[in-house]
């Protein structure tokens, strides 16, 4: 079980490491303290944010979708494709197009089975092509205020996840399939509902960074994977399932962005983002296990989904 | 396919390294032959369809492409049969590598140190791999992480430079041919072969299969379970060492971005080959059956003059196809 996820003050303590980065960033690193770089801090919080959630979806029924770049590279893409006469129908049909893409996948693998690690890593190859395929070439611009629909779809499923018939499943699903489905939970569903918020969310996230870029490209987005995975993780969601909620993980996309900028500004850009990015998530998982194994909780069992063999 | 192995609906799969239990000679032939069926099938329409398919270059240009993919799938399927999926660190870990073999040569080094560095290298790669994901660390996860920051690393260590060699003393190994036939393939044939025995002769072999097969039951009897997970890993990492030694011998320097890919290529392979993804049926040659597949498709839509998106479009398809059907037989099959 993720000692992390349980404490209860992980909240309190996300918010002060937030400020503690924040403060210590501005004072120790020149050029921090900048508009510039609050506004990209800003900016990355909102699109990891939204692909950090989809992946909580997905984590938190017990499983993980590996394809959320992907998905946003191609969401981006149709809605560009789409969009060239009307915005908003660009939108409209990628978010479609990732909405129907997600359940079919959730209702898969609540069908066969199927480890959702291994189909979705399928997904990613197939939809990096469907890219590369797709690539467009005009141009779009986006409206600022578009970023408030992110926001504001964010907290929607944030309430959804505590306040729904569907959201209570999803928790319930994660913590043990068996007894969700024996206390009649339609599993089913509930994959469905996670794949597809998922993928939505992904899709969203891509949307917006290819009509903020006027670009989108098949492996332009790949770095989303790991900063959305890395975000869950600090934010608290536990890879076990049945775990996390979506406030932690808005910090925990926080808390990576300030680390990735503050390293950014001290040397070469991407390849220290990446040393930052997968050191701190590597780092999670340690703090996680010794933590699990300092409380006497058998840790390697409680891996359901993916410590084990990783099953079809 | 479908219909061969849906005969074998009914009895209970035996996990013995060898043939899963299909019933029947029939349906363990048919099993055994059916990852070799497309290869045949594309073949034939590859070389009925497509002008300068079956010629001596493309062959052999097929086939060396496919050592490359094929060795490090081979090296990865390790990692598939213990039952840890795969490993999403293979192409980052291959690029220092290459940087590391290059680096030795470089400075003055000789062959046999710097060969020997890029294995001990290796070993340490894929040791602390191994190491997280033997303590119940998510495997994909974990690597991800551990591939994003070696290869920051690499790149912020080399500075992005690429190194290129004046003097290559492995060209005749990465780029040359014995007898007519690429090294690279042969050392990709033996490869196969020896990681076949590997599996079914030995102690070690054997107890790799069986903790993929039944991780549970592999601790109770007292195998050394997370031991196994290392050496699965470190086995990977071996395979990525000696890409990184051959690609290197054949171009004669390293970047970082000389891998880009094959991540990608291997776990297509891994899956398209039909290795369970469960672990525990160690059907390593499958590895090199799924790269000579995908490889054999990319060449025959590259001739058909198909781009890459459309390549690694079909890539993902085929191998979510291949899954999703060996999903739902061994679904029947309980």
């Amino acid at each position: 079980m993720s000692v992390l996820a349980r404490i209860d003050r992980g909240l309190w303590l996300r918010i002060i490491l937030s400020i503690v980065l924040l403060v210590a960033g501005s004072i120790l690193i020149d050029g921090f303290a900048t508009t510039a770089t609050l506004a990209s801090i800003t900016e990355n919080v909102g699109l990891i944010g939204l692909v950090a959630a989809g992946l909580m979806l997905t984590m938190v029924v017990g499983q993980l979708d590996i394809a959320v770049a992907s998905v946003a590279a191609v969401s981006g893409i149709i809605a560009l494709l789409a969009g060239q006469n009307s915005l908003l129908l660009g939108i409209v049909a990628a978010l479609a197009a990732a909405g129907v893409y997600g359940g079919v996948i959730g209702w898969i693998i609540a069908r066969t089975g199927v480890s959702s690690l291994v189909l979705t890593v399928c997904m990613l190859i197939g939809l990096r092509g469907l890219a590369l395929v797709l690539v467009p070439q005009a141009p779009a611009i986006l409206s600022d205020d578009l970023f408030w629909v992110s926001d504001g779809l964010v907290a929607r499923i944030g309430l959804a996840m505590r306040g729904t018939r569907l959201g209570l499943s999803m928790y319930a699903v994660g913590g043990n399939v068996e007894r969700a489905r024996g206390s009649g939970v339609n599993t089913t569903r509930v994959y469905v509902a996670a794949f597809a918020g998922s993928a939505l969310l992904a899709g969203t996230a891509g949307i917006l960074a290819s009509l903020r870029s006027g670009s989108a490209s098949g492996t332009g987005m790949d770095s989303l994977l790991l900063d959305g995975v890395t975000a869950a993780v600090v934010g608290g969601v536990s890879l076990e399932g049945g775990r996390g909620n979506i406030i932690n993980v808005l910090l925990g996309a926080l808390i990576v962005r300030i680390i990735a900028a503050a390293v950014a500004l001290e040397g070469v850009q991407s390849s220290v983002e990446s040393i930052a990015t997968g050191g701190v998530l590597l780092a999670m998982l340690l703090v996680d296990y010794a933590l699990a194994r300092r409380s006497g909780l058998p840790f390697a069992n409680s891996w359901r989904v993916l410590a084990g063999p990783v099953r079809i | 396919m479908a219909a061969n192995m849906a005969e074998g609906a009914g009895t209970p799969i035996v996990v013995d390294g060898e043939t899963p239990g299909v019933s029947g000679r029939w349906g363990g032939w048919m099993q055994t032959i059916a990852p070799i069926a497309p290869i045949v099938v594309i073949f034939v329409l590859a070389a009925a369809s497509v002008p300068g398919f079956v010629s001596g270059p493309n062959l052999i240009a097929v086939v060396q492409a496919s050592a490359i993919t094929g060795i490090a799938a081979i090296g990865a399927a390790a990692i598939t049969i213990v039952g840890k999926f795969v490993s999403l660190a293979i192409e980052q870990q291959a690029v220092t590598l290459a940087y590391v073999f290059t680096a030795m040569l470089m400075v003055g080094q000789s062959l046999t140190a710097a060969i020997a560095v890029t294995l001990v290298a290796a070993i340490l790669l894929g040791a602390v791999q191994g190491y997280l994901v033997s303590r119940g660390l998510n495997p994909i996860v974990a690597t991800l992480a551990f591939g994003s920051a070696l290869y920051g690393s690499v790149v912020l260590l080399s500075d992005n430079r690429t190194i290129t060699l004046r003097q290559n003393p492995v060209a005749w190994l990465g780029g040359g041919t014995s007898w007519g036939v690429p090294n690279q393939a042969i050392v990709f044939l033996v490869l196969l072969v020896i990681g076949t025995l590997f599996l079914s002769r030995t102690r070690a072999g054997r107890q790799l299969v069986l903790t993929g097969a039944n991780p549970k039951a592999a601790e109770l009897i007292g195998i050394p379970v997370r031991k196994l997970v290392v050496i699965a890993y470190v086995l990977a990492a071996m395979g990525s060492a000696l890409v990184a030694i051959l690609v290197v011998g054949q171009v004669s320097q390293a970047s970082s971005n000389m891998f880009d890919g094959l991540t990608i290529d291997v776990v297509a392979a891994i899956l398209v080959g039909g290795i369970a993804i469960q672990g525990g049926e160690g059907q390593l040659w499958r590895a090199g059956v799924g790269a000579l597949i995908l490889t054999m498709l990319s060449n025959v839509m590259l001739l058909l003059g198909l781009d890459a998106g459309v390549r690694l479009l079909l890539k993902g398809a085929l191998a979510a196809a291949v899954l999703l059907t060996m999903t739902v037989m061994k679904g029947r099959g309980r």
